[in-house]
């Protein structure tokens, strides 16, 4: 028998404890990796939709709490297309609304006429025209909805063809629905309102430049904000809040990985001090006693870690797939948040082993014989 | 005063005494006891008499109230001395064999070789080697809970022979056995003892032809001990 055979004996020969531990671990983990991948993906989601579309820089209204209470006047387009610099700028208004009963989705109204830079990828169909009342989906969308080219779709209640299938490929863009702006200002009740202007420069890649435009638009109106892509959600208050909660929730889920294991390995070592008695009285010293607990507790810690992060990826998977769909967040579990998580575990199952294996080494050999 | 030896014993008390319940329970009263090297010792005495603490503050896992127990130049070892001590150069047989249960008899007699030179492969032919002698190499695989009360009085006598130790201080290791079996055992102790160097013995028993076999006979009444039948006079550590 080698020391980790000893080590894997005694965590496979108390079956009971040992695998509801490791779940215990598994699921704190999981728990975590979930919710750290909401605040990644919340981060990541208008990134990466907004990069797809080519923008340069977003113009809304400042100090919104909700993103979609942003409310600008259709016509600020053209002051901001006088700023130099600026090669392009195209109104959106944003809505989450209902599709069919019980679907919900992201829905953009486009200025599909004015855009040099609209290329909307599409896999099948074509760009809706004025007054047929057409929708192109997302790919993502389409499939949640069942629907193709030729479906109608109900739209806040309202009949729209679907004419298009769009080929974008981040969670978000893949996740909407684009009509003509005019059309959804009209379903809304919003006529020459946008929520938001995108804009693309002349030269993007210069930063000075590009802060020239930021504090010219800026100048425009008090109350606008003009971000790059990775800003756009950071600057709003819900979403930031949602990401400060997500983050305290998955240090709770951590420190809780890291208190079953202490829990369990404490009590291991209660129930086994006659255990441990015969080892001291057998020979073994104080440290090779510590290193069998300390030695338990990160092996249940670090089999706990992995499968909590496997769990917490299928988790991140399946919690996108039925529950964020509609807002466009991608679950993105990442391997480094998952090493640090199974590493996390295995250090607090270190520390967490330390208390029980201190007070194991502090028993005398007859005082722990005696127990039963 | 008896005049001091010339080397020192392999374990010494010296007017040790060992109470319990703060006083009121008296296990082992004033005893000076000297062992030497080579030592086949018989301790006896009936239920209650004290043999199993005293031969418990042989090896350490029992202090003493009061008094002072030494091993060779070591007076009064620490905790982690006589842990040392166990590891290496005395085997202990307890009583009421204390297996661990997760393990199985070959595991349970492999354990106390963990820190010895030698790897896993060694540990175990050591283990089977020792099991084989005992007469229960075909129970290797089995738990504790698996095996019969003088299956696992053997298991437990081959644990602590495990490291070739100097003394062996067994509690009884002959009760639960047939008359055969524990002839065995007592004839492969005798064996052990006379093989060699010489394996130190001190044994706990109620049996008394193994009693009448043995060099020398302590008896205990009341945690005294009312006869010991050395020839070497006590040796007394320099003032
Ligand atoms: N931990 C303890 N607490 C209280 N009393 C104890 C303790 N250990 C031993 N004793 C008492 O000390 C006395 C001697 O006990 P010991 O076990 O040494 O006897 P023994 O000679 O080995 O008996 P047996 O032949 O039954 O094994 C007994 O009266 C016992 O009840
Ligand atoms: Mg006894």
């Amino acid at each position: 028998m080698t020391w980790p055979g000893l080590l894997l004996r005694n965590l496979v020969r108390r079956p009971g404890r040992s695998s509801f531990t490791l779940l215990g671990v598994a699921l704190a983990i999981a728990g975590f990796l979930t919710l750290t991948g909401v605040s990644k993906g919340l981060r990541d989601a208008s990134q990466a939709s907004l990069r797809e579309r080519g923008i340069d820089l977003v113009v809304m209204q400042r100090g919104m709490v909700e993103f979609f209470s942003s409310n600008l006047p259709e016509i600020l387009a053209d002051d901001i297309r006088r700023i130099p610099g600026v090669a392009s700028v195209s109104g959106e208004l944003g809505a989450l609304l209902p599709f069919g009963e019980d679907n919900h989705a992201l829905v953009g109204g486009w200025q599909l006429d004015n855009r040099p830079f609209e290329a909307i990828p599409l896999i099948r169909g074509r760009l809706p025209v004025a007054g047929e009342h057409g929708v192109i989906l997302g790919q993502v969308l389409a499939e949640a909805l069942h629907a193709d080219i030729g479906t109608t779709v109900l739209l806040q209640f309202s009949p729209f063809k679907v004419v298009g299938i769009g080929g974008f490929t981040s969670p978000a863009n893949s996740g909407m629905a684009v009509l003509r702006l005019a059309e959804l200002q009209a379903l809304l009740g919003r006529p020459g309102r946008v929520t938001l202007f995108q804009m693309q420069l002349t030269r993007p890649d210069n930063i000075a430049a590009r802060e020239a435009v930021r504090a010219a638009v800026s100048a425009l109106r008090p109350d606008l904000v003009v971000s790059v892509p990775d800003e756009v959600l950071k600057t709003n208050r819900s979403v930031a809040m949602l990401a400060a909660s997500s983050a305290a929730i998955s240090v709770a889920a951590l420190v809780m990985a890291g208190l079953l294991i202490l829990n369990t390995l404490v009590m291991a070592v209660e129930e086994r001090t006659h255990e441990i008695g015969i080892l001291a009285a057998i020979g073994w010293s104080r440290w090779r006693i510590v290193g069998l607990i300390l030695g338990e507790g990160v092996i249940l810690a670090a089999a706990g870690g992995l499968t909590g992060a496997i769990a917490g990826h299928l988790g991140g998977l399946a919690l996108y797939r039925f529950v964020l769909l509609d807002s466009g967040i991608a679950i993105t579990v990442q391997l480094a948040p998952a090493i640090t998580a199974v590493v996390c575990a295995v250090g607090l199952g270190g520390l967490g082993a330390i208390y029980p294996a201190w007070k194991a080494s502090r028993l005398s050999p007859t005082a722990a014989l005696r127990q039963r | 005063m008896m005049p001091a030896a010339a080397a020192p014993a392999l374990l010494h008390l010296e007017r040790v005494s060992r109470t319990y319940d703060g006083g009121r329970i008296v296990a082992l009263r004033d005893v000076t006891l000297s062992i030497h090297l080579g030592e086949f010792i018989a301790v006896h005495g009936q239920s209650g008499s004290g043999k199993s603490t005293l031969i418990n503050l042989l090896s350490g896992i029992e202090i003493p109230t009061s008094g002072v127990v030494s091993f060779e130049h070591l007076v009064s070892p620490s905790a982690a001395a006589w842990t040392a001590l166990r590891g290496r150069r005395i085997g202990i047989v307890f009583q009421d064999f204390n297996l661990l249960p997760t393990l199985t008899a070959a595991e349970n007699v492999e354990i106390s070789m963990f820190g010895q030179p030698g790897g896993a492969a060694v540990r175990r032919g050591r283990a089977l080697a020792l099991l084989e002698d005992m007469g229960i190499a075909h129970r290797s695989g089995l738990r504790p809970q698996e095996l019969s009360g003088g299956e696992r009085r053997r298991a437990g006598i081959a644990r602590g022979l495990a490291n070739r130790p100097e003394i062996l201080l067994a509690d009884e290791p002959t009760s639960n056995l047939d008359s055969a079996t524990g002839q065995a055992i007592i004839d492969l102790l005798f064996d052990l003892h006379q093989r060699g160097h010489g394996m130190t013995m001190v044994i706990v028993s109620h049996d008394p032809a193994l009693i009448a076999r043995c060099s020398r006979r302590i008896r205990l009444l009341d945690g005294a001990i009312v006869e010991d039948t050395s020839t070497v006079p006590a040796w007394r550590p320099a003032a």
